[in-house]
């Protein structure tokens, strides 16, 4: 029992510094980055939103919540549903702030290639999830 | 790995090996906080109300945070004691097969917390042969939150929420393949 608490506590141990410097991070993000900032970005053509809706949903970090709140608040402000699809997608599943820590636990190859794809793949899903929406509305 | 007399399991060859590449390494880990606490003495410095309320912002996050850690660290002490690589790796390893792809989808649909405090966990497992298909697709499933689907709903719609839900899932199916396929080359 000693050896398994030991083993995980060193386990734990060797993730911390990068953890600490991703929850500072994080910290920067929320004071820094505005809802303001967010929306003035999105220009009215849908490939282009749904590429800054995704470049926008990676960058930032926190509770899913917060996305559903600015998204919903992108709707109000005209953006297209696949913006803000992508948004709402990339902040749950790619997360460029804690890709340091990401990084450091699985390996670089592992966080760049699983960070990339699910860039990637946002948009056309984006475009996919607006498409079916309209289709049954 | 081999039984050790007290039950627990001693490292191979390979796994000292990479046991010793981490300790070697372990102030390559330090650069990242560095450079953030310099950002922040900086910020201290021009705009001192801003970093307080970075600060505190990041005391908010470590305390959400805390409980998932707590969960992590006593998976990993159960994993140490109870589960040996060769029984992670039928479940989860390559080749584990449809069952591995509903356990890996499963338990990252319910994990909870903030992702960061399950990377300790998800590097266990990894040393313990889980495959680089079933990390991604946890990862990827992670972005469907059970709890807060209502929430989701009562913004978007339960029509916007099911089809996210899904695209979400398939999504991590996806990218666990081109994971495992970009790993599988390197």
């Amino acid at each position: 029992m000693y050896q398994a608490i030991r083993k995980a506590t060193r386990q734990m141990g060797m993730i911390l510094p990068v953890l600490v410097g991703v929850i500072l991070l994080v910290g920067l993000f929320k004071t820094f980055v505005s809802r303001e900032l967010i929306s003035s970005v999105f220009v009215g053509r849908t490939g282009m939103d749904a590429f800054f809706g995704a470049l926008f949903g990676s960058v930032l970090a926190g509770n899913p919540v917060n996305s559903y709140v600015v998204g919903k608040g992108l709707l109000d402000l005209g953006v297209g549903l696949s913006a803000v699809t992508a948004f709402i997608f990339t902040w749950v599943s790619v997360g460029v702030i804690q890709l340091p820590a990401e990084i450091s636990a699985l390996g670089a190859r592992f966080g760049m290639c699983r960070a990339l794809t699910a860039f990637v793949l946002a948009i056309p899903i984006g475009g996919l999830t607006a498409w079916l929406m309209g289709l049954m509305a | 790995m081999v039984d050790g007399a007290d039950g627990m399991t001693e490292p191979t060859d390979k796994q000292k090996k990479v046991s010793r590449k981490n300790t070697r390494g372990w102030w390559r880990k330090l650069i990242f906080p560095a450079c953030v606490i310099m950002f922040y003495t900086l910020l201290c410095i021009w705009q001192p109300a801003q970093a307080v309320a970075a600060l505190h912002a990041s005391w908010i996050v470590l305390l959400q945070i805390l409980p998932a850690m707590a969960v992590a660290f006593l998976v990993m002490i159960g994993l140490n004691l109870f589960i040996k690589p060769p029984q992670i790796k039928r479940f989860l390893g390559q080749g584990a097969g449809i069952r591995g792809v509903l356990l890996s989808s499963a338990a990252g649909i319910l994990s909870m917390g903030p992702i960061y405090a399950w990377y300790p966990l998800l590097k266990e497992f990894r040393e313990k042969g889980v495959s680089n298909f079933h990390l991604a697709n946890f990862l990827g499933c992670r972005a469907v939150k059970i709890p807060l689907l209502p929430m989701m709903a009562a913004y978007f719609g339960w029509v916007f929420t099911g089809i996210v839900s899904v695209m979400m899932i398939l999504n991590a199916l996806v990218t666990g393949f081109i994971v495992a396929k970009t790993g599988k080359r390197a």
